[in-house]
């Protein structure tokens, strides 16, 4: 059976590691990057936004929602199917809805 | 080389499709505020929370003429790159603050010194739960 894409994820602030903003950085995209599939040899990157409660919120694009825009018809829904990984992390695919709506 | 770990000026600046130049200085804040609460007989708050944060920027240029430019109220994309140091590959951080609208824009200039105009930025999130503001290493 194939395996869903991930598109999205959601980790502990806590995973960050370094001393520095760069090392801090660097070690949630060790983490994202591959499982994200970002390909950096083809422009590609993940984007980190620090989310409220501890959290932070990944995905290849920097426009990219947790939930659907105020104003669509799907306005407050997750964006993603969220699956909760043993590590602590969530990891979405995004719903058909939103691929359309890119 | 390796990436020195320290950021020393700004390149790739852009608001949506027009690229800012001569930039001299930039921020970005992530913009959070407190909210403290406090009840009868309290002479302290007894809790407090960050319940609302407003990410923003602000950039100053040289290059008056481009940020006068911008209308007070336009929305767009706001990116810079923080550069490494030294320039070498992999040290450079890139932030993007979506869905940022345009404050003010203001210039200035003393007597026998360059002008520069100075652009502040507010963002706003489209779904009231994501952070507009993100970063990558660039």
């Amino acid at each position: 059976m194939e395996s869903m894409p991930i598109d999205a994820l959601i980790v502990p602030e806590s995973w960050k590691t370094g001393g520095t903003q760069l090392d801090r950085i660097d070690s949630i995209l060790r983490v994202a990057e591959p499982i994200l599939g970002v390909d950096r040899a083809r422009g590609g990157r993940a984007y980190i936004r620090r989310q409220p409660g501890g959290r932070l919120f990944i995905t290849n694009d920097p426009r990219d929602t947790i939930s659907f825009p105020i104003g669509h018809p799907l306005e407050g829904r997750a964006r993603y199917a969220w699956v909760s990984a043993p590590d602590g992390s969530e990891r979405g695919t995004m719903v058909e809805e939103a691929r359309h709506a890119r | 080389m390796a990436a020195t770990k320290l950021q020393s000026n700004w390149t790739a600046v852009s608001f949506d499709s027009a690229p800012i130049s001569r930039v001299t200085q930039l921020s970005f804040t992530q913009g959070g505020s407190l909210t403290a609460y406090a009840a009868d007989g309290d002479h302290f708050p007894t809790v407090i929370v960050n319940t609302m944060s407003r990410p923003k920027a602000s950039v100053t240029s040289g290059d008056a003429a481009a940020l006068m430019a911008i209308a007070p109220g336009t929305t767009g994309t706001f990116s810079a790159t923080h550069k490494d140091a030294k320039g070498e590959i992999g040290g450079d951080i890139l932030y993007v603050l979506s869905n940022a609208v345009a404050e003010n824009a203001e210039t200035s200039g003393a007597h026998g010194e360059f002008g520069t105009a100075t652009l502040s930025l507010m963002a706003y999130s489209s779904d009231g739960v994501t952070n507009p503001l993100s970063f990558t290493r660039a």
